[in-house]
């Protein structure tokens, strides 16, 4: 690990026949071979959202569009599939070792970066140091808490030394957040600029706020892609997104407002899935009236969380706790008010000295999610009810995520990213040294405590007992308001073939890559 | 053949466009102040699972909204807002405007150009995109749309009123005035402003129903007053998406924001020949 490092800064400041030296004591790199290269022709498709590509560093990104739009130029170690299995990326197979401490990678050969150098393990220790080092600010960085050391044992795999036994960290190794990147460019700092993957496109253009374009990468290593160009637009409005694909001006609309999905001619696709995301209000607990345990439990109980899926999303959904689907899925959404109680409301804003209630401002932002003004405007007349004065301040999308990334909020209604592994899920929020703990707005050692007893749990039944607990907890305390899970969805035109939504919304593009257009 | 002049109203209600205004802008009005009093079919704000996206009928004349709540008691709510903001962002235009335009008339010389020089840097900015990036600086809320929207329409009123300032100062009476020792501020305002009152009235209205516009506008844009303050433009937005499904839900506020906006404009049509004296002695002769 500390060799392969030596090597890539000998490389960054110049000296590559000295790194050159240096690199095979750890990994041996094989010479760069030309890339074969496949015809990149092909139709462009025009993806249409409400949001727009925000950042182009893959690790320091936050907003679902750029996680969709990085997802199609970057490839991780592993992935989810369909079916939400873990399946091979850019490593080929793993496995575990020394009582799960070790974990093996064997990595793909052949493989291309955009710049035309070959993929190695030097790489995925650059790029993983990378996303641990602090300065990064990597959003996903916690996923390799329990991860000590990085080491290359050849050129085509690599060991991840672990503090303790955790199978997390394969879960967490699918995010955009920790893609790799070719040495070069990291020691170059360039990739905030020109992005540099192995995926199936690579980057053409960006006009932030405007349109991000991508084009078929003729390297790439999962064999041709049919589809040309993927020029990825912004339009503030579903509505609009819609009338363009029903025009033929957009080929993949993506949406969440179900009204204007349920209502597109039948010439156009509708895809829809149940998302892993969910929608919560999220508390800052540090400070002000929401320090206050009970004034947050009488939020918890005021809120009516199906009229919040009702009227947001027209019921396309199911109301959800912290873990919304899966296995291990919180059972009831709620512990302390499963349903809307006003007279326990009361009584604990009564608990909490708040008799007539309080204030506090909620921040949305419409273009990153269609549906929270409508979640705020119904939450809004629910605390009403029992007195709480909810302020809605609604911003733009990037503004949102600088003042959610700063916790710079009293709540927010957030739309959160989502796994299926809990640790993975709120590992980065609650766990120690959590990278997101300042938004999560609440730490605690008891939390922290059950994330890694929840990691660490051999058997499926203490797995359950535990992320129960941990979901108890949370509720219990009210850390934050979960409200919803939702289907999300895709209208598509009659000339792409073979589109379809992922599960985990940050993926959601990821069919262009075998996706045809006639 | 002995011509009288007409009365001020009768002119106004004679006119066509004038009696349109008047009965436009008289139900507007009517509606706000009902909202202003609580005399609303329903409480506005009242959202009802049982009752969402229900189209027009006797109880709910306008229909329901997504949340349940009574939509003519929402655009009631709304059009009570817009007037609020409208009539103050007017004032704001008016009265800064006016002195603006009275005082760059009367004074001319170096105070005219100063103040023609702002004007002219205000007008180079449209009045909405003015409007949009002080209520960003100033964040959304029913004062800060009335402030942005005032501004932007300050640099018409200075126009408007500064042409007619500078003929009055040459004029007979006002020279008289000067000889006989009166005060700059008696002749500004006892003998000039009453003389540009009619002109001033006339760009008022015409400002109101921009000023409505506006406020739809910032409000569509999510930069009107937050919820639960009701908002016309607000309400087109949120309803765009149900267009298809629930037609009504977009209809009763576009419709209002039209009702208001081409009421006012009629009325300013009105105003404009009830002020002109010729136009007064036509209709009496």
């Amino acid at each position: 690990m500390k060799m392969a490092r030596t090597a890539a800064l000998l490389t960054a400041v110049g000296l590559a026949p000295l790194a050159a030296m240096v690199t095979p004591l750890t990994a041996r790199v094989e010479p760069a071979q030309a890339a074969p290269t496949m015809a990149a022709s092909g139709a462009t498709v025009v993806v249409a959202d409400t949001s727009s590509v925000q950042k182009l560093d893959p690790d320091v990104v936050t907003n679902f569009l750029d996680f969709q739009a990085l997802g199609l130029i970057y490839d991780q170690l592993v992935q989810y599939n369909s079916k939400l299995q873990l399946v091979p990326d850019l490593a080929t197979s793993w496995s575990y070792s020394n009582g799960g401490k070790v974990l093996t990678f064997q990595l793909r050969r052949g493989v291309h970066f955009d710049d035309g150098s070959l993929f190695t393990s030097a790489d995925v220790v650059a790029s993983l140091q990378r996303a641990v080092n602090p300065k990064t600010g990597d959003a996903s960085a916690s996923f390799l808490a329990n991860v000590k050391r990085i080491v290359t044992t050849g050129p085509y795999a690599v060991k991840f030394l672990l503090s303790r036994s955790d199978t997390s960290v394969l879960n967490g190794l699918t995010s955009v957040n920790l893609s790799i990147m070719p040495t070069k460019a990291i020691a170059a700092g360039t990739l905030a600029k020109q992005p540099d993957g192995t995926g199936p496109f690579e980057f053409v253009s960006w006009s932030p706020g405007n349109s991000f374009v991508i084009q078929a990468n003729p390297h790439y290593w999962g064999g041709r892609v049919k589809i040309g160009e993927v020029k990825i637009e912004t339009i503030p409005s579903e509505q609009s997104i819609a009338s363009a694909v029903e025009a033929g001006t957009v080929q993949v609309g993506l949406l969440t407002q179900p009204q204007v999905a349920d209502h597109l001619p039948r010439s156009v696709t509708v895809d829809k899935v149940l998302d892993l995301t969910y929608r919560a209000l999220m508390l800052q607990d540090r400070k002000g009236p929401l320090a206050n345990l009970d004034n947050r439990l009488a939020i918890a109980c005021a809120v009516d969380r199906q009229q919040v899926l009702e009227d947001s999303v027209f019921g396309q959904g199911q109301v959800v706790g912290p873990v919304p689907l899966g296995p291990f899925a919180s059972k009831p959404a709620s512990a302390v008010c499963p349903t809307p109680n006003l007279t326990s409301a009361k009584n604990y804003l009564k608990q909490a000295g708040d008799p007539k209630g309080f204030s506090f401002t909620a921040m949305t932002s419409t273009a990153l999610d269609p549906t929270s003004s409508a979640q705020a405007t119904v939450v809004q007349a629910n605390l009403a009810k029992v007195g709480i004065k909810m302020r809605i301040q609604n911003l733009a999308g990037d503004a949102y995520i600088q003042d959610w990334l700063k916790g710079k909020f009293q709540a927010a209604f957030a739309w959160n990213g989502a796994d299926p592994n809990p640790y993975t899920m709120y590992g980065r929020y609650f766990g120690t040294g959590a990278n997101l703990g300042v938004p999560a707005g609440y730490s605690s050692a008891k939390l922290e405590k059950l994330l890694v007893q929840g990691d660490t749990a051999t058997s499926a039944a203490a797995q359950k007992a535990i992320w129960a607990q941990f979901s108890r907890e949370l509720t219990s305390r009210a850390v934050w308001i979960w409200l919803f899970t939702a289907y999300d969805y895709a209208a598509v035109s009659p000339t792409v073939h073979g589109f379809s939504l992922q599960p985990t919304n940050s993926t959601s593009l990821y069919s262009l890559r075998t996706a045809t257009v006639s | 053949m002995t011509r009288r002049r007409a009365g001020f109203l009768t002119v106004l209600w004679l006119n066509p466009a004038g009696r349109a205004g008047c009965v436009l802008v008289g139900l507007v009005v009517l509606g706000g102040l009902l909202a202003a009093v609580g005399a609303t079919p329903y409480n506005a704000q009242l959202q009802n699972p049982l009752t969402t996206l229900k189209g027009p009928s006797p109880s709910h004349p306008f229909g329901t909204d997504q949340f349940g709540r009574d939509l003519l008691s929402l655009v009631l709510e709304g059009l009570w807002v817009s007037l609020k903001i409208a009539f103050l962002a007017v004032a704001i235009a008016g009265v800064v405007g006016t002195l603006a335009g009275v005082v760059a008339g009367y004074l001319g010389r170096w105070t005219s150009a100063i103040i023609m020089r702002v004007t002219d840097m205000l007008f180079a900015i449209p009045a909405i995109l003015l409007a949009l990036a002080i209520v960003t600086a100033l964040g959304p809320g029913a004062l800060d749309s009335a402030l942005a929207i005032g501004v932007g329409y300050i640099p018409i009123f200075v126009r408007v009123v500064r042409g007619p300032v500078l003929s009055l100062r040459a004029a007979g009476y006002v020279q008289a005035g000067r000889v006989l020792g009166f005060s700059s501020t008696r002749l500004l305002f006892r003998h000039i402003l009453p003389n540009v009152a009619g002109t001033v009235a006339v760009q008022a209205s015409l400002a109101l129903a921009w000023s409505v516009l506006a406020e739809a506008s910032l409000s569509f844009l999510g930069l009107g007053p937050p919820p639960p303050t009701a908002s016309l433009g607000e309400m087109v937005s949120q309803s765009s998406s149900l267009a298809s499904q629930a037609w009504w839900t977009l209809a009763a506020p576009s419709v209002a924001i039209v009702v208001a906006v081409i009421g006012f404009n009629f009325l300013g049509d009105g105003l404009r020949d009830a002020f002109d004296p010729r136009s007064r002695t036509a209709r009496a002769a």
